[in-house]
């Protein structure tokens, strides 16, 4: 396919998420189902080491590329604690669909949530997850 | 093997047994991540001289050495004392003006990730530059330090074996190669095993007649510890500390004794000021005295971020070797480990942080409860040979020629 042929079906919202991103999906990740989506989110290290700071790799997968929302924030609290991380992650965007989050910190054993913020086609979407760190 | 030896045997099983029944699953869990102990060791990527047996012998010999301060008098073991804990009795210590502040206990202090009671150092070398140069610690300088490391036979030998060519260097490079000396030193003051490291180890490996060698206080104190009591929320880890920050209802306000009547009293923002210190400080690891050129070491520099509720936090002390290191807290109002018990079983919740941990609650402990969470925490501490070492360490380096 001609490279303006790959940016029309891109503008279109014609092409799928690489199918390499979506498959092989490591045991430690953890996926969340959206309308119009699924993240896949892969932690670096894995599994999330407790007190000692990690990445997150994030993909989207199922969708068209061109219709995929931006991630805006990546977060994690303590919902029982009422307290967050003491650290703002860094989000890069790798390419369409892939993020990556970097410094986070758990610095308490028990139940966090993570957050992730979508924004796009005029609308804002939340997806989390819950995971207890030990 | 004679009948009473036998029922005795039988009757030390079955107690231990009982013993261990009283760990649910979490509680092992909790229990068996305090160790083991000690810790791998690892070197300290920002560091170049960490691990270095000459920087070593040259950070023991800077750490009593008086001239490093403005009025040649005051050195790092002034107020971190080798025989006490490398703290001091001091509730506030004295440089050449009263702190705000206890001083830390260095035992172990390389398994921190920050440094002070409100981490304004990312890295044990910026920790050791801070008191030197403050002018109401040691006022001391680069220029001074420098000079030092320079003439002074000794301090100029071993200088010169672990880095050949640091008297062209100027003054400030001479001070961050001091403060690096003075932190592969510290990196070396670590404590022994415990009593509570062998009941850990033998209920790793399901040795009931071993864990029925740690007494049963403490074992009662470590349930408390480990389950009502929550200690090990922030007390994680070998180390029994997350290394963060957290409010728990100490007064923060300084009760200065040359404050004029009718002038407000100081506060001790604790951690807000230490996080707003580590960002302007030149030494800190985003700056260019950062050995480290993968960046791992500055990744909490890089991501920590100043938050409302960090006022009045202050760092999580380390729980082991504690009976060496009184008084208490980062304010020293705590004369003795019984004090810091009954600090949390009667926790007063209006003075904390509306926007704090919500976890924190009076534990209101029976008088048997206290004695028991306290025989656990005993049993963190042992006689260590730590101050011995340095003695020796300062004896090998004075002999450098």
């Amino acid at each position: 396919m001609r490279q303006s042929a790959i940016i029309a079906a891109l503008c279109l919202g014609l092409i799928s998420a690489p199918a390499w991103a979506c498959a092989d999906i490591p045991a430690q990740a953890r996926q969340v189902q959206a309308a119009q989506f699924r993240l896949i989110v892969t932690p670096v290290p894995a599994p999330i080491p407790l007190n000692k700071p990690f990445a997150l790799d994030i993909r989207l997968c199922d969708g068209r590329m061109a219709e995929f929302p931006q991630l805006t924030a990546v977060d994690a609290r303590m919902p029982a604690h009422r307290h967050g991380m003491n650290y703002k992650p860094a989000l890069t965007k790798i390419d369409w669909g892939h993020y990556r989050a970097e410094g986070l910190l758990l610095h308490m054993p028990g139940n966090w949530e993570f957050s992730f913020d979508f924004t796009g086609a005029g609308k804002r979407e939340r997806l989390t997850f819950s995971f207890d760190a030990q | 093997m004679k009948l009473p030896a036998a029922m005795a045997l039988l009757l030390a099983l079955i107690s231990a047994a009982a013993q261990a029944a009283d760990f649910d699953a979490a509680q092992t869990r909790r229990i068996l991540g305090h160790g083991p102990w000690p810790p791998a060791e690892s070197a300290d990527r920002s560091n170049r001289l960490s691990g270095n047996r000459d920087a070593v012998r040259l950070g023991a010999m800077l750490f009593g050495e008086p001239r490093l301060s403005g009025n040649g008098a005051i050195s790092c073991q002034t107020c971190h004392r080798p025989d006490h804990g490398w703290s001091e009795a001091k509730a506030r210590s004295e440089g050449l003006r009263l702190q705000d502040r206890n001083a830390p206990g260095l035992l172990n202090v390389r398994l921190q990730r920050w440094f002070g009671w409100d981490g304004a150092n990312d890295s044990l070398w910026a920790a050791g530059i801070r008191p030197i140069l403050k002018d109401s610690e040691m006022g001391g300088s680069a220029a001074a330090t420098a000079k030092l490391l320079r003439e002074d036979a000794p301090l100029a030998c071993l200088a010169q074996r672990v880095a050949p060519d640091y008297a062209t260097g100027d003054d400030e490079a001479v001070l961050v190669l001091a403060a690096k000396a003075l932190a592969a030193f510290q990196e070396t003051i670590n404590s022994p095993r415990t009593p509570f490291d062998e009941f850990r180890d033998a209920l790793a490996a399901n040795d009931r007649a071993g864990m029925a060698r740690y007494p049963e206080a403490a074992q009662r104190g470590l349930a408390l510890f480990t389950g009502r009591g929550q200690c090990g929320m922030c007390h994680t880890g070998a180390n029994f500390s997350n290394g963060e920050f957290h409010d728990t209802g100490l007064v923060f306000f300084l009760n200065d004794p040359d404050r004029k009547p009718g002038t407000p009293r100081r506060a001790d923002p604790g951690r807000h000021g230490g996080i707003a210190q580590l960002k302007a400080n030149r030494f800190n690891l985003l700056g260019r005295y950062n050995d480290d050129a993968s960046g791992q070491a500055s990744i909490p520099a890089r991501h920590v971020e100043q938050q409302h509720r960090n006022w009045g936090e202050f760092k999580v002390p380390s729980l082991r070797n504690l009976t060496a290191t009184a008084p208490y807290m980062h304010n020293g109002s705590k004369p003795s480990l019984r004090d810091v018990i009954l600090h949390y079983s009667d926790l007063d919740e209006d003075r904390l942080h509306s926007d704090g941990e919500a976890i924190l609650k009076p534990l209101k402990l029976a008088e048997g409860e206290i004695a028991d969470l306290q025989a656990f925490l005993e049993s963190l501490s042992v006689p260590n040979d730590t101050a011995a070492r340095y003695e020796n360490l300062r004896r090998e380096a004075a002999a450098c020629r």
